[in-house]
């Protein structure tokens, strides 16, 4: 300080005067007591003396420092930590895609993934997938849900206990050390040839070791009819767009059947309605419950199961007959001959040119089938056989045998993938009880369930989005699966730990690249080499291959009648359907709480499956919507709630599979907890009951049909249904006015007048002429009423892509679900003829907007390009605008609806933000789809192009049959709609200038619809 | 004021009462302690209150979701509450405005206790629309103010903003209407306070009220004025309640005649509720004398002509539904008179239009049970007016596959109890701290239709008298 030659300033007069005491103060830093740091380390002192805060403020620091340094080591890499290089491809807040396989059922549609900051969010179809071209069902959305469902096993788990897959490698390679042969491998029915390979070679190390594939809701009857008349085991590839005549007996093929979203494709694309270039292909169905594709049919003929057989019989003879060929003298029993006639006409008439298909997994029945399309030389027409598909390949006799070994003691070990028997077979008792007595048991399962929670071994099988994987899903479509985010857990592919436990390399990408290089490579023309082709397979996400060669010979009938099947007259015993529901299939996705929540396409039930009843089924039980039955067969028996369902059979009772699965005691307390409201489920209960107690065994296989008893029970449960009023026109004694919201036509009037069936148009008179101009962008949406067939695969990707809560069962039945896009189902006709209409409707985004008006603080308002716009964080709460909407379509924030399961925040869209309890939401038409794609067209510096904004709905529907745009563009396909003859608007008469707008549905018939009757 | 002496008219107050006999009927109530009755009688409402509370809380705290309402019907009690409440409200301020304004002297001895229930009923009804927001914490963003938000405006062409200008005016101009009214009287109290601390209180709330002729001046000019702002009131309140539905879409609420129908109705039920709270009050408070019969004899007659013109409204709204031709319009009628909430529509039809029909005798008029009775009936009818107009319209409208059915909760229930709770704690306080007849109006009307040539009786028991009465 003396050096310097400034100032001289100072703190206190101490310092000034440099009095010897402050100078001694100068040396430590705080003027302490140095037997005070002293006491810090003596434990006697320290216990006597009180240590005074400033020593203890040293002794805490000391250990914070310390604790710091100790830490100074390298910890052990996490993965998830935010990248701190940016990897060049990735730009946070910027959507990336994935081409992949959804696994969701064996269908293996092509599908996109969108990631976001490493993980993906949402599934869409992939448009150039040569089966599910760009169409996505309910499920496949929904997976992206289940890969953060917190219950999947992160880890292996030996007899109840997490363990390592060290020490299980370990344990079962000694266990299967000692082992030698009966060695079985039971799974469903696997599409993937490299797992394939891998579970062969695996079994080639023991004698009599087999694999064999199983699928619950069976296919194997139609495979055994096609080994039987060609002499080859495959599953015809059907092709709907080719066929002008459709029959099908009781095979739900829009919504479950085999491959739904390629079946609804291609029948939608048969079922074309446009002035100049109308092509609609008849459809026939025969079922005894109603089904989504009995919904859409232009003709529905009701019937039990012996009587649709008995008719398959009768229509093979007539046809027989006239193609001068003879069909065996089955046992057809009585049937009616005006339907046989009918449509035996229909097909003869369209001769190569139909397709006859059958649910029912009767061997006789479909060796019928395969008769008729052969008379009717359909075969390599509209289903093909020389590239078959490889979707289902389960075998049921094969399962049945298994059982049969191990009740025998003759099996060592068994092993169980992607398969659930305990829950799917009829005997699963005794199937589990001899499960039990095995000397190794493994399951390939992601969760606890029926089967594995009895195995010794279960070891994590991935989630398809997060493992490498291929589907040959038909003879010469190759699809590659993915993953699109690292592993969330240790999960391991069963390809991969089978190939590990042969010694083929513990690297699962190596192991299927050289499987590909072996196997696929080959089959392929075009890429030069093999890296090319790997590259071109993972970036598209399938492949064309050679088809493998298949030797078929002439078709021959079995020279075995078919069982007798009896007609049940009996005056309290019903056909009971057990049927796969859109969203719950089999069961295998019972913990996905979006699909347990999406209201069934027909009878518009969540969280729940019952019994479907015709109405004079119900009368004569003594029974209402609710109330509960027993239904019994044998000793068999189990109590669900009674649903009256229109165009139901009188004899047929239905029961959706898929639900009573162990671990849906887990959604419980799915929805808000509060004062009133009751849990979605009472405590230890599932969601709804096991269907799968009443599948028949026939020799055949696994028949999903059975004859019940039905009684009252006197109780009542509360269905929660998402929609009440099953009709347009108002109750008869409310005066019966039809509401003209649904339209539809018949082809014969459409053909004369292609308004038909929607003259009632309106002439608004404005007040002020043009007063929003719209000039830029005007979007408008329209909806083919005739293509949409109500499968809800928009309901769910609606739900993914805009954050939309699950709210619980208790919520739904107090009518406040909150999907932004939902279906209506209207009935018409009478309960011989029921028509039904799926509609449907999201926010109609009104250029005069009802609800706009009355929102006290402007929170909802209307864009400059006529989107009707809610802004979340201005909204109060008052619902004024949800009551003033005149379609209803507003959701609001009864309570906070937040994910139970926190993991699968995860799956949220960081586009849109979650709404806060008391704030009121609905469909935005996806409007941050819209501000990214004119984001992008500015950037690029090209204009938008019509097409280039797919909304969330639109993207994923299986039929085309929304179509979004800009009307201000008159060659959009949009702007063609809207002029199309078949265009309406809902309410028109009311002005409110809806921008989202409907076509007519034109059935084909022949018969007129009465104007009076269409109109109101 | 000159006053009308007529062997025709029958005095308003009865009794035959001196003026000093005034101050002391009206003001010994609240100079003596409460009585056991009003002490189980606020109790009871107190009750109620704390109940109402309870679960107000309980539904801010948890959500909207813990009331009944669904996608479909998005309002049921809580509007009803709201337009049930301030349609209470239009009595007193007709008592106090447009009958002073036509001389109507009889309602002098009813309109102090009118008012105040106008001003309870008000809070009452103003709860409703805040707490009905799904976020009641903001309930301010409706106010036009300059804020941070943007600024962000409001929406002028909202209804509810209307709503909100209405009834915050209403409540402004009730509650200065009425505490002018109350000075003389505070300052009476005042002078009779013989405590220290009540006189201080007294001496604040009175302004400075002396009893000079220029005081009364001032005061009668501000009363006269404030009626004359009152009176439009009367009317526009309701209406524009009204609008909230009149302006809508909504089959069942899109419909011009809301406004007169509202008021009428709303009229109705006020005078309703004023002769259920005076038939009890006159009798507890010993005020026979001043709420005569032919005070209930004249409201009843009000209440027969309002009730004729509610009466109407129901007529011409079936009427235009079925005259419109728009089948929407036809079935929303339809339906609130045979859909699965007929019951409700019943009940209002017999409450508010068969049963006050019974008014046209005159021995029943004048018969004290039956006028209260009525008056009960009439509010409960008048209730489910407003339910059936905002629940069946809400319920079933365009698009059948979102129709509703609605089912209050308990929270619902208890939240209309703990509304009433609060009137009826706020009344009786307002009984016990307030004169509940306005002393120095009806001492104007005391010769009113009395014999002038009659001596006035001799006033007993009169302490410091205040003599401001104009001669």
């Amino acid at each position: 300080m003396s050096e310097n030659k400034n100032k001289i300033y100072w703190k206190g007069i101490e310092e000034r005067e440099s009095t010897p005491e402050f100078i001694k103060t100068l040396d430590s830093e705080f003027p302490a007591k140095p037997e005070e740091v002293g006491a810090l380390f003596d434990t006697t002192k320290l216990q006597n003396s009180e240590v005074s805060r400033r020593s203890f403020l040293k002794a805490a620091g000391f250990s914070l420092a310390g604790t710091m340094f100790a830490s100074c080591v390298r910890a052990p890499i996490e993965k998830s930590i935010p990248v701190l290089v940016k990897p060049e491809e990735i730009t946070p807040g910027r959507a990336y895609w994935y081409a992949t396989t959804c696994a969701g059922c064996n269908a293996g549609c092509g599908i996109l993934t969108k990631n976001r900051d490493g993980r993906p969010i949402k599934i869409e179809g992939n448009p150039e997938h040569p089966l599910s071209g760009g169409g996505v069902c309910a499920v496949g959305q929904a997976m992206v849900l289940g890969l953060y469902d917190s219950q999947r096993l992160h880890k292996p788990v030996v007899n109840q206990e997490s363990t390592s897959w060290e020490k299980v490698d370990v344990a079962i390679n000694k266990k299967l050390a000692d082992i030698t042969d009966n060695v079985y491998f039971l799974t469903g029915t696997i599409t993937s040839p490299s797992t394939r390979a891998a579970i062969k070679k695996f079994l080639s190390r023991f004698r009599n070791a087999e694999h064999i594939e199983y699928d619950p809701a069976s296919y194997s009857a139609i495979l055994d009819a096609h080994e039987e008349n060609f002499n080859q085991r495959v599953l015809p590839h059907y092709h709907f767009d080719r066929a002008e005549v459709i029959v099908s007996f009781n095979a739900d093929f829009l919504s479950t059947w085999l491959s739904p979203v390629e079946f609804t494709r291609d029948y939608t694309a048969g079922r074309h309605v446009e002035e100049g270039s109308t092509r609609l292909s008849k459809h026939i169905q025969l079922e005894g419950q109603m089904s989504v594709t009995g919904a859409n049919a232009d003709r529905r003929i009701k019937i039990t199961t012996a009587e649709g057989r008995s008719l398959l019989f009768a229509i093979a003879k007539k046809l027989a007959n006239k193609s001068g060929s003879r069909f065996p003298d089955w046992q057809a029993g009585t049937v009616d001959t005006a339907i046989v006639d009918e449509i035996a006409t229909e097909l003869w008439r369209a001769r190569g040119k139909s397709l006859v298909i059958c649910g029912l997994n009767d061997t006789g029945a479909q060796s019928a089938v395969n008769f008729i399309n052969e008379k009717l030389g359909n075969y390599g027409k509209t289903l093909n056989i020389q590239r078959p598909s490889r979707q289902w390949n389960g075998n049921d006799s094969r399962v049945q045998a298994l059982l049969a070994r191990m009740k025998a003691g003759e099996v060592n070990a068994l092993f169980i993938a992607d398969s659930n028997p305990v829950y799917t077979l009829p005997n699963a008792e005794e199937f589990s009880a001899a499960f039990r007595q095995l000397s190794l048991t493994v399951s390939f399962s992601d969760h606890q369930d029926e089967t594995s929670s009895l195995a010794q071994y279960i070891l994590p099988a991935p989630h398809f989005l997060e493992s490498w994987n291929d589907a040959e899903v038909a003879s010469g479509i190759i699809s590659v699966s993915q993953p699109t985010v690292q592993g969330l857990g240790q999960a391991r592919s069963v390809r991969h730990t089978l190939n590990k436990w042969s010694g083929a390399g513990d690297n699962d990408l190596d192991s299927m690249k050289s499987f590909w290089r072996q196997n696929i490579y080959p089959r392929q023309s075009g890429a030069g080499s093999f890296q090319e082709f790997w590259d071109n397979s993972v970036h598209n996400g399938y492949a064309a291959l050679r088809p493998e060669p298949i030797s078929l010979s002439a078709f021959k009938m079995g020279q075995k009648a078919p069982q007798p099947m009896q007609a049940n007259t009996a005056h309290d015993s019903y056909d009971l359907v057990l049927y796969q529901k859109a969203g719950m299939l089999d069961g295998r996705h019972a913990h996905n709480a979006w699909l347990q929540e999406l209201p069934d396409p027909v009878t518009k039930a969540v969280w729940d499956n019952y019994v479907c009843l015709s109405a004079a089924t119900a009368k004569k039980a003594g029974v209402k919507n609710g109330d509960v039955v027993n239904v019994t067969t044998g000793d068999v028996s189990f109590e669900l709630p009674a649903i009256i369902q229109p165009g139901q059979h009188d004899k047929v009772v239905a029961v959706a599979l898929g639900y009573g699965r162990m671990g849906t005691e887990r959604f419980a307390n799915a929805g808000p907890e509060w004062l009133e409201g009751k849990p979605t489920l009472k405590a230890g209960e599932r969601v709804g009951k096991n269907g799968f107690v009443f599948v028949s065994q026939t020799e055949d296989g696994f028949l999903l049909n059975n004859t019940v008893e039905l009684s009252a029970t006197g109780k009542h449960v509360d269905l929660a249904l998402t929609q009440t009023h099953h009709s347009v026109t108002v109750p008869e004694e409310l005066g019966g006015q039809r509401r003209n919201l649904v339209r539809e036509t018949t082809l014969a009037a459409y053909v004369k007048d292609p308004a038909s069936g929607n003259h009632e148009k309106h002439e608004s008179l404005q007040l002020w002429e043009q007063d929003h101009k719209y000039e830029g962008h005007h979007w408008a949406m329209a909806i083919d009423l005739g293509k949409c067939t109500g499968c809800s695969a928009c309901v769910i990707s609606c739900q993914a892509e805009n954050n939309v809560p699950v709210v619980g069962k208790d919520e739904v039945f107090r009518r406040r679900e909150m999907h932004w896009l939902r279906l209506d189902r209207y009935y018409s006709g009478d309960e011989d003829n029921v028509g039904v209409l799926h509609q449907p409707v999201m926010c109609q985004h009104c250029d005069h907007a009802p609800c706009e008006g009355v929102c006290p603080v402007l929170a909802t308002v209307h864009s400059d390009e006529g989107l009707n716009q809610q802004i979340y964080n201005r909204c109060v709460g008052t619902r004024y605008c949800a009551n003033n909407c005149p379609y209803k379509v507003r959701r609001f924030n009864w309570f906070d609806y937040r994910q139970k399961d926190s993991r699968e925040n995860l799956a949220l869209n960081p586009d849109i933000t979650t709404r806060t309890r008391g704030v009121m939401e609905k469909c935005s038409l996806c409007v941050q789809r819209i501000q990214e794609a004119k984001a992008e067209s500015i950037r690029q510096g090209i204009a938008l192009a019509d097409g280039d904004i797919k909304l969330a709905c639109e993207q994923s529907c299986p039929a085309d049959a929304i179509v979004f745009g800009d009307m201000n563009d008159p060659d959009s396909r949009i702007s063609k709609l809207i002029n199309d003859p078949r265009h309406y608007r809902m309410l028109e008469e009311m002005n409110f200038r809806p921008t989202v707008g409907y076509l007519t549905k034109v059935r084909n018939r022949q018969d007129e619809p009465s104007e009076e009757g269409r109109h109101g | 004021m000159s006053m009308h002496y007529s062997k025709l008219r029958k005095p308003v107050i009865e009794g035959d009462k001196a003026l000093g006999q005034i101050t002391d009927d009206v003001a010994r109530t609240l100079e003596r302690p409460p009585t056991m009755l009003w002490w189980f009688a606020f109790t009871l409402s107190f009750s109620l209150l704390v109940i109402g509370v309870a679960a107000v809380s309980y539904q801010i705290k948890v959500g909207i979701g813990t009331w009944g309402l669904n996608k479909t019907v998005g309002w049921a009690f809580d509007i009803t509450n709201f337009v049930f409440w301030v349609g209470i409200g239009h009595a007193g301020t007709l008592i106090s405005a447009i009958l002073f304004l036509f001389r109507q002297r009889w309602r002098t001895s009813i309109n102090r206790s009118a008012e105040a229930m106008t001003v309870i009923a008000v809070i009452c009804a103003g709860i409703f629309p805040l707490i009905h927001m799904g976020r009641p914490w903001l309930f301010f963003w409706i106010a036009p103010y300059p804020n941070f938000r943007g600024p962000l405006w409001v929406n002028f062409r909202s209804p509810l903003l209307w709503d909100f200008f209405a009834i915050s005016t209403y409540f402004t101009i009730s509650l200065v209407f009425w505490y002018i009214g109350l000075i003389p009287d505070l300052a009476t109290l005042r002078d009779r306070a013989k405590s220290k601390i009540k006189k201080v209180i007294y001496r604040i709330t009175s302004f400075g009220w002396n009893g000079s002729a220029r005081t009364w001046h001032r005061y009668e000019t501000v009363y006269v004025l404030l009626a004359a702002f009152a009176t439009p009131l009367v009317l526009s309140v309701h209406s524009i309640v009204s609008m909230d539905f009149a302006t809508s879409v909504i089959p069942g609420w899109h419909t011009t005649i809301f406004p007169p129908y509202f008021v009428a109705g709303a009229i109705f039920s006020g005078f309703a509720m004023v002769l259920t709270l005076m038939i009890i009050a006159r009798k507890v408070l010993n005020y026979q004398e001043y709420i005569t019969l032919d005070h209930i004899e004249k409201m009843c007659k009000v209440i027969l002509t309002t009730g004729g013109i509610v009466g109407l409204a129901y007529a011409t709204e079936m009427f235009m539904a079925w005259y419109s031709v728009n089948h929407y319009e036809r079935f929303a009628f339809i339906n609130r008179a045979l859909g699965p909430f007929a019951w409700s529509y019943w009940i209002m039809v017999s409450c508010n239009v068969i049963i006050p029909q019974l008014l046209w005798f005159k021995k029943l008029r004048r018969s004290i049970a039956f006028v209260f009775v009525m008056s009960i009936v009439i509010n409960i009818g008048m209730w489910f007016e407003r339910f059936v107009i905002i629940v069946t319209s809400l319920h079933r409208d365009f698009l059948p596959s979102s129709w509703a059915m609605y089912k209050p909760t308990l929270i619902e229930i208890a939240t209309l109890m703990g509304s009433f709770g609060l009137f009826f704690t706020a009344f009786l306080l307002f009984a016990r701290f307030i004169p509940f007849i306005a002393i120095g109006e009806v001492k104007g009307v005391l010769s009113y239709g009395r014999n002038k040539n009659r001596k006035p009786a001799i006033i007993q028991n009169s302490e410091t008298e205040l003599e401001a009465v104009e001669a």
